[in-house]
């Protein structure tokens, strides 16, 4: 074996860093909206107005059943061309990965509501409060302590998806490092480096969830 | 009759095939305690829940303070503030559940708190203070800061009397409160329902603790089969039962 190259990849480490810190960037704004969205969905979904019901229910057929790649060029090469829409590489990253983990975030919530038992909506309404009220006060919040997982291991997927952004020509660290490897033509080193990234930020990324796992238990 | 709190007229209630309340006559009056027994699975607790519309009848009257329920409770609406009207009438009647129901997210005194915030806008500080007020009369003072799950079953229904109690409803329901609990627990909380009973609250009791039926209400009701069979003052109904159903049942009791 050749020896590992790795002043090369120090050297290269600040646009490494700066890969590394994108790759974040559209993982974490994905999360976020997908969080609002699919809470959204969640909502329709359970609500007692039947169209609004099917509109969800397909809505998360749809895309959770799309691959995030054929879903990303669809939007970046098809739609964007055929609706003449000016579209950011780095935009449609966002766009399709808030999608498609809205879609996943509201199966996620309802699985956590459903874990509420019904005598607590129960008891909430037996008090006069309004049903925005059981959603805030009852429901959302023990709803939250049980989904909390599932959210943690959303949040590392994206970071992982957000790796498929690559194709779209977005210098985020998957794509930063193709273009270094072939620049050094060090391939194991750029690599091997950022597969060790996107797990360090994986560990890293689950750490904080037991935290915060803990915190508000009760 | 002005001090009629609570009247119930031809209450029927089905689930599915199942008809668990047929044709129910009740009219509770203000200060009485009225304890409901009879065997299990027969429709006590679905009349409590009828009465305060946590379930929606299928025919007949609910009428509270003069106001008959059933129809408001059949308007549906896809308002997110809920039915204002249900809603009024869920802050006059207080419901005590066997299985507590306390919100596990929240300690005892929030527990309390919540409806007096969130229901009648008061403020947290004045909230907190009637809600330790009531903790403390149901004798868990020093328990307010404890989340549910730290406190034993006796404790956490005594809570669940506080926060029904916070609302100052004129009418509470007892649904089998004591069934969930140790034996060694159920004295405590007993006691709480009797302070009330003596208090001059109005209430409707489902309970299998016999003593309690016996010597701190005003009336009982035998309901077997989704109706009333008997009804009487608790001696006249303990020593001298009339109808057949209430003799077996009394007299399994005591076997």
């Amino acid at each position: 074996m050749l020896e590992f190259q790795l002043e090369t990849v120090v050297a290269s480490g600040p646009r490494i860093m700066t890969a590394l810190g994108l790759t974040i960037y559209i993982a974490t704004v994905s999360m976020l909206s997908g969080l609002a969205v699919g809470l959204v969905v969640s909502l329709l979904r359970g609500s007692g107005f039947q169209p609004f019901r099917l509109l969800a229910v397909t809505y998360i057929s749809i895309f959770r059943g799309l691959p995030l790649i054929a879903f990303l060029i669809w939007l970046y090469f098809g739609v964007t061309v055929a609706f003449n829409i000016q579209l950011s590489p780095i935009s449609a990253g966002i766009v399709v990965m808030t999608i498609q983990s809205s879609a996943y975030l509201a199966e996620i919530y309802r699985s956590g509501m459903e874990a509420i038992p019904h005598t607590q909506r129960q008891a909430a309404v037996a008090l006069g409060l309004s049903p925005v009220r059981v959603f805030t006060d009852v429901q959302f919040p023990q709803a939250v302590r049980i989904v909390l997982p599932a959210i943690g291991n959303e949040y590392i997927g994206l970071v992982k998806g957000s790796a498929l952004v690559s194709v779209l020509g977005v210098a985020e660290l998957m794509r930063t490092s193709q273009q270094l490897v072939q620049f050094y033509q060090l391939p194991f080193e750029f690599f091997t480096t950022a597969a060790v990234l996107y797990v360090a930020v994986g560990v890293g990324l689950g750490r904080l969830f037991r935290i915060v796992e803990k915190r508000i238990r009760y | 009759m002005n001090d009629v709190v609570l009247e119930v007229n031809n209450l029927h209630k089905s689930f599915g095939s199942l008809h668990v309340l047929r044709g129910l006559n009740l009219t509770v009056r203000r200060g009485e305690a009225v304890a409901v027994i009879g065997p299990s699975g027969k429709g006590k607790s679905t009349l409590l829940r009828c009465i305060n519309l946590l379930e929606q009848p299928d025919e007949g009257q609910v009428i509270f303070e003069g106001t008959d329920y059933v129809p408001i409770a059949r308007r549906r609406s896809l308002r997110l503030r809920g039915n204002p009207q249900l809603r009024q009438l869920r802050t006059h009647i207080g419901i005590v559940f066997q299985q507590f129901n306390l919100f596990p997210h929240k300690t005892a005194v929030e527990n309390v708190m919540l409806a007096p915030m969130r229901v009648l806008g008061m403020s947290k500080d004045e909230a907190r203070e009637r809600s330790l007020e009531q903790l403390e009369h149901v004798g868990l003072k020093d328990k307010v800061d404890n989340h549910p799950q730290t406190l034993s079953g006796g404790q956490q229904q005594r809570v669940a009397i506080a926060r029904a109690l916070v609302m100052e409803p004129r009418l509470m329901l007892f649904d089998e409160i004591t069934a969930a609990l140790d034996p060694e627990l159920v004295g405590e909380v007993v006691e709480e329902m009797q302070r009330l009973a003596e208090g001059g609250m109005t209430m409707v009791v489902v309970t299998h603790h016999m003593s309690f039926a016996r010597h701190s209400s005003d009336r009982i009701l035998f309901v077997d089969d989704g109706d009333i069979v008997e009804e009487g003052e608790p001696d006249t109904l303990f020593n001298n039962p009339k109808e057949p159903r209430t003799q077996e049942f009394l007299a399994h009791l005591l076997s």
